[in-house]
């Protein structure tokens, strides 16, 4: 019996050691910084506390991936040559306090701040922004973002290896930075102002490696402070931001995956603002309570059904415009949603100051859809699968809703569950005949039709108009504002006609934030990407 | 004994890397590719060229078998490859998960056995009586009931209708955090760990030897009901490592309920997300942990059963 | 592993309290009644279920607390939680069929020919299971519907690989022992054939155990499928599988309980009786153990 303690003594002695060896590191670390920063969520300190927009943030390296879950912290670490105003989506100075365009389009000359400085005190130069700006178009980097820089002179060269900087980025003095296209680009502009064009110390970045991702230095209104996987992230303001220093102290991130958890953190005031899905919005949006805690926007994304438009029954648009008509949006919204979503017209959403409200959509018409059916030669109806997520907004419930719907007109649906990863990789190789997705996160009019564009069609619903490419390459070549605008209504008349997709609705995000919160703004591209620096805490 | 820990150690090995190959192969097979999950699926479209290049960068273009020979040989020195979702080394990613998880598991194993020991024994000695009634329907009842489901449950009582204990979280470890995991999570682990003690010990306690000795007036109940409970122990130990299966699977619903930043979430994650590199690093460590809980439950079995050495 | 277990005199049997003994038999009275009630639900649940379980008569029904149209409320979408519950017995009811039927259909196979041809294939065999008891049980289930997709039918696949393993060690271990039986050499020695000696004495000694690892295996086999719908691998809909009933009503579980409680209470009793009868088949079939 004792060799049996033995045998157990000497076993959990070698697994203590294990443990202990591997939570100090594997062979490629430095050693662990067990360094208590100080902590900020003590009391006297006004630390905002979050949840994690979209989950763990994986890699705050803003170059390295491009998904909403880091941007919505690296937009609050980093900042660059412009910003967008959070509620317009327009562009705003940033780092660049004016710049110059050219009449043709191609140059653009930014003046930058002269105090404008890095987290770790060096001040920014226009050849920090030449460093940032050839690391994320370099492949050895090979960031899925790389795109932004499309079109600038010398970036073709540089990409493959030809020359060892972009010619089209001059530096003229040390606060002024030229930026030369080889045709113009409305859009252009409007990409500076995401994080990944943000502005990076070279000697942070040389230093730490990859590791950059895990602890980032940046320019922002606040600076990293730690980071628990999975847990929290936490951030404190930044006391030589240029802009001067933010209303809060700090922010606390706080990873949590399940919606009812969130809720019940908020109610127990260990959460201070959240994005809410349609189960919260549904319960709250005429609370007595907590109704004015709400804020909503349209945001820029368009849940929709896509259609296959080369394969039958889909190719002829009178089937496409008949599953419009069978579908009673709004009490799909209103029921399934909660109200959580702004029936759409057509395309782009709403809050887009190019949106035309003069524009009809399609009604919940279901003899109407039988008509269009019976001229398309489908009177009896068809069979057709939809590929979908588990998403409670537009995934497998939204479809369960719509399913007696189509029924109605004979159209029956057969949904296939997959992951989004799996929906997406089937979409782009054309394998499936109708799908719900959701899909848009870009605030320029013109780069948020772009999907529809035949340049595209291969990796979205293979719809083709020559009409309609025409229409969007003079809205993406002026540098006109109000003809761009025109030319985006047009096209968005004739994606309406068409109907490439099932027009579903606009998501309206929600924040919910508690009393003490003011500064929480309704940002139209993404309610996660909250511009921080304006948010104050009144108790 | 030392030639049979020997021989056991080393046929461990290809069990391992058994489980690798088998993780290997089922993440390969899976559709889906991790470079399409860099971006937000719902926003701009990654081209082909940008595709091809970080497939390049990743060295996800060589073929299945390179990459696995790769991922061993990179094993053997501890490395265990490189994450595709967080750029990290996937060591780092593992060792920065372990804590949460092993708190969670040693506490609801602790509690487990705790629990389920003593309510095990007492049946066991009072046998006949309301209180094992009683207890073996709580057990049976542990034993069936969802783990998410009992942690929804014990989330409603205590966090929101009472507000006793946060919702959810791990808070750096600290005990108020930890109560509703681990009674989710070792409620039903306690539940199987009584009954096989209450049955154990029954018979154990009608084995010859002790009903002489307490025939005998032996006096010392209490060195007659260690020897009991000794020799008891022999099947409970088998059963508690061998449950220890359930017991992870168990905390990767646990860890999803109670937003415990673990292993657990950690493997369901980067599955979803085809992060394959994690994926086979976090089936490593737990194969690893769990065939060295095998390897001490049979070393510990055949220390106290000799004639097991010899098949 | 043998099991551990020794044999207990017969006489001590009486020497056990008569509450015990009782419990015993009433395990697999209760588990078996339970069972059968499930099995009766199933098969009447068009007769016993007050509204349609797959589709709502109007969306407008939604979130409705229990009530007398809908006895046990409604879900997000309108539909009676209570036929969906009665329907839902279906689908669990086959999940722990099918997938115990391919778990011990595997699992005989392979434990048999390890443990009757012993030497290499052995090995094989029981390295395979090794490998496979070092994947925990539901993250190997759910690997697989990762890989195959979800869907009921490969939830079957998926979680009958993941359970064979049991069996066969069980199946093998019973195997080696009847084998050095004295009646098994005997016919050996007479000359009968390998198939005949294994179906005639091997298979029915392993019989009972495997009978009782199934029915606690069905009980694991629904827990199981409950967990992956809750992760969102679950059933296609309308299908409503109570794991997928759960996973859909969590985020409403504050202020709409019944769209969790319920589905959940439902796992729970089907659990339960299977436990209880495969408890009670134990007690009842190998009294001694």
């Amino acid at each position: 019996m004792c060799r049996a303690w033995h045998v157990l003594g000497c076993t959990f002695l070698i697994i203590a050691v294990m443990v202990l060896s591997l939570g100090c590191g594997g062979p490629d670390l430095e050693p662990e910084e067990e360094t208590q920063p100080e902590d900020i969520t003590e009391a006297g300190n006004d630390v905002l506390v979050r949840d994690a927009p979209y989950g763990d943030p994986e890699n705050l390296d803003p170059i390295v991936r491009g998904r909403m879950g880091a941007m919505a912290v690296t937009m609050n670490l980093f900042d660059g040559l412009v910003a967008h105003d959070p509620e317009t989506a327009e562009v705003v100075p940033a780092i660049a306090h004016d710049w110059d365009i050219s009449d043709d389009g191609l140059e653009y000359t930014f003046y930058l701040r002269d105090d404008a400085t890095f987290h770790n005190g060096r001040a920014i130069t226009a050849d920090d922004f030449v460093y940032s700006l050839e690391r994320l178009s370099d492949p050895e980097n090979a960031s899925p973002l790389g795109h932004y820089l499309d079109g600038v002179i010398g970036k073709a060269a540089f990409e493959e290896g030809e020359a060892d900087h972009i010619a089209g980025l001059e530096v003229i003095d040390d606060h002024t930075l030229r930026i030369v296209r080889e045709e113009p680009d409305s859009a252009f502009l409007s990409l500076l102002g995401f994080p990944a064009a943000g502005v990076v110390p070279r000697e942070a970045v040389e230093e730490l490696g990859t590791e950059f991702g895990h602890e980032p230095v940046g320019s922002g209104p606040f600076e990293f402070v730690s980071w628990a996987k999975d847990d929290r992230v936490e951030l404190r303001a930044f006391d030589d931001y240029y802009r001067g220093e933010a209303g809060i102290d700090g922010v606390v991130f706080r990873v949590i995956a399940e919606a009812s958890t969130k809720e019940a953190e908020f109610l127990a005031g260990n959460l201070d603002a959240f994005i809410a899905p349609a189960s919260i919005y549904r319960k709250y949006r005429d609370h007595e309570d907590y109704a004015d805690n709400l804020i909503s926007v349209a945001e820029f994304f368009t849940r929709h059904v896509g259609f296959h438009c080369e394969k039958e029954p889909f190719d002829d648009v009178r089937v496409r415009q008949a599953f419009n008509y069978a579908i009673d949006t709004e009490t799909i919204i209103d029921v399934v949603l909660g109200g959580k979503g702004v029936p759409a017209v057509g395309y782009l959403p709403s809050s887009s100051f190019a949106f035309d409200d003069t524009l009809e959509g399609y009604d919940y018409d279901p003899d109407r859809a039988r008509e269009l059916l019976a001229d398309a030669g489908y009177e009896e109806g068809f069979e057709v699968p939809i590929m979908t997520s588990e998403h409670p907004e537009w995934g497998l419930p939204v479809v369960e809703a719509i399913m007696p719907y189509l029924n109605e007109v004979g159209i029956r649906l057969k949904p296939e569950t997959m992951d989004t990863g799996v929906l997406y990789d089937r979409l782009r190789a054309g394998d499936y005949q109708t799908y719900i997705y959701s899909t848009g996160g870009d605030a320029h009019p013109v780069n948020y039709l772009w999907r529809f564009h035949s340049v595209l069609a291969s990796t979205t619903n293979r719809y083709w108009s020559e009409e309609l490419d025409d229409i969007l390459n003079r809205a993406r070549r002026t540098s006109d504002e109000d003809e761009m605008v025109e030319l985006v209504r047009e096209a968005e008349a004739k994606i309406i006609q068409d109907a490439p997709i099932y027009f579903f609705h606009y998501n309206k995000a929600i924040t919910m934030h508690a009393d003490r919160v003011q500064g929480m703004k309704p940002v139209p591209i993404d309610m996660a990407l909250q511009d921080l620096w304006s948010v104050r805490l009144e108790d | 004994m030392g030639r049979y820990a020997a021989r056991r150690i080393l046929q461990s090995i290809p069990v391992l890397i058994g489980i690798t190959l088998v993780a290997f192969i089922l993440m390969d097979i899976v559709p889906g590719s991790a470079v399409s999950m860099m971006m937000d699926p719902r926003t701009a479209q990654m081209s082909p060229e940008v595709e091809a290049r970080l497939i390049e960068h990743y060295g996800l273009d060589a073929p299945a078998p390179v990459r696995y020979a790769r991922f061993l040989l990179n094993a053997a020195r501890l490395d265990l490859g490189f994450s595709l979702r967080f750029n990290q080394p996937v060591s780092r990613v593992v060792a920065e998960r372990m804590p949460p998880t092993a708190v969670l598991a040693l506490s609801a194993g602790l509690l487990a056995t705790v629990l389920g020991l003593t309510f095990g024994i007492v049946a066991a000695l009072h046998r006949g009586k309301p209180v094992d009634t009683l207890s073996m329907i709580g057990a049976m009842a542990g034993a069936s009931m969802p783990v998410f489901w009992f942690g929804l449950l014990l989330m409603l009582l205590f966090s929101v209708r009472l507000g006793w204990l946060p919702p959810s979280g791990w808070g750096g470890g600290r005990l108020s955090y930890i109560v509703m995991p681990a009674l989710a999570l070792g409620y039903g682990f306690a539940a199987v760990i009584a009954r096989v003690t209450r049955s154990s010990m029954l018979e154990v306690l009608g084995m010859d030897y002790i009903v002489t000795a307490r025939s005998k007036g032996l006096s010392g109940r209490v060195v007659v009901y260690k020897h009991a409970l000794k020799n008891a122990m022999i099947p409970v130990v088998t059963v508690i490592g061998g449950q220890f299966g359930r017991l992870l699977s168990g905390a990767v619903l646990t860890e999803t309920v109670f937003a415990w930043p673990g292993l657990g979430r950690l493997l369901i994650d980067s599955i979803l997300m085809r992060d394959l590199p994690t994926v086979q690093g976090c089936l490593v460590v737990i194969a690893a942990v769990f065939v060295g809980i095998n390897l001490v439950t049979d070393l510990l079995y055949a220390s106290l059963d000799p004639r097991v050495r010899f098949q | 592993m043998s099991s551990g277990y020794r044999q207990v005199p017969e006489e001590s049997i009486a020497r056990r309290g008569f509450l015990p003994r009782f419990f015993a038999s009433w395990s697999a009275i209760i588990g078996a009644l339970i069972v059968v009630i499930l099995i009766v639900v199933a098969i009447a649940a068009p007769v016993l279920a007050p509204n349609d379980p797959y589709e709502a008569e109007s969306l407008r029904d939604a979130y409705r607390p229990p009530g007398q149209q809908f006895p046990l409320g409604t879900d997000v979408l309108g539909r009676c939680i209570l036929s969906r519950i009665l329907f839902g017995t279906r689908i669990s009811l086959t999940v722990g069929l099918v997938v115990q039927g391919i778990s011990v259909a595997l699992g005989v196979t392979l434990g048999v020919v390890a443990g009757y041809r012993e030497g290499i294939v052995d090995d094989i065999v029981s390295n395979l299971t090794n490998i496979m008891f070092g994947f925990p049980h539901l993250l190997f289930a759910l690997a697989v519907v990762t890989v195959l997709g979800p869907g009921l039918y490969n939830m079957f696949i998926a979680l009958g690989l993941a359970g064979w393993p049991m069996i066969a060690r069980l199946v093998r271990g019973q195997t080696l022992s009847v084998k050095r039986k004295e009646y098994v050499e005997a016919a050996r020695a007479a000359g009968c054939s390998d198939f005949f000696i294994v179906t005639r004495h091997i298979l029915p000694q392993c019989l009972s155990p495997v009978l009782v690892m199934a029915t606690m295996g069905m009980a694991a086999a629904i827990l199981a499928e409950a967990g992956l719908s809750f992760l969102g691998l679950g059933a296609q809909p309308p299908a409503p599988s109570w794991g997928s009933m759960i996973a859909r009503g969590r985020d409403y579980i504050w202020d709409s309980p019944w769209m969790t409680t319920y589905p959940g209470i439902a796992i729970f009793l089907t659990v339960l009786g299977f436990n209880l009868l495969g408890d009670g088949l134990r007690d009842f079939l190998d009294p001694r153990v």
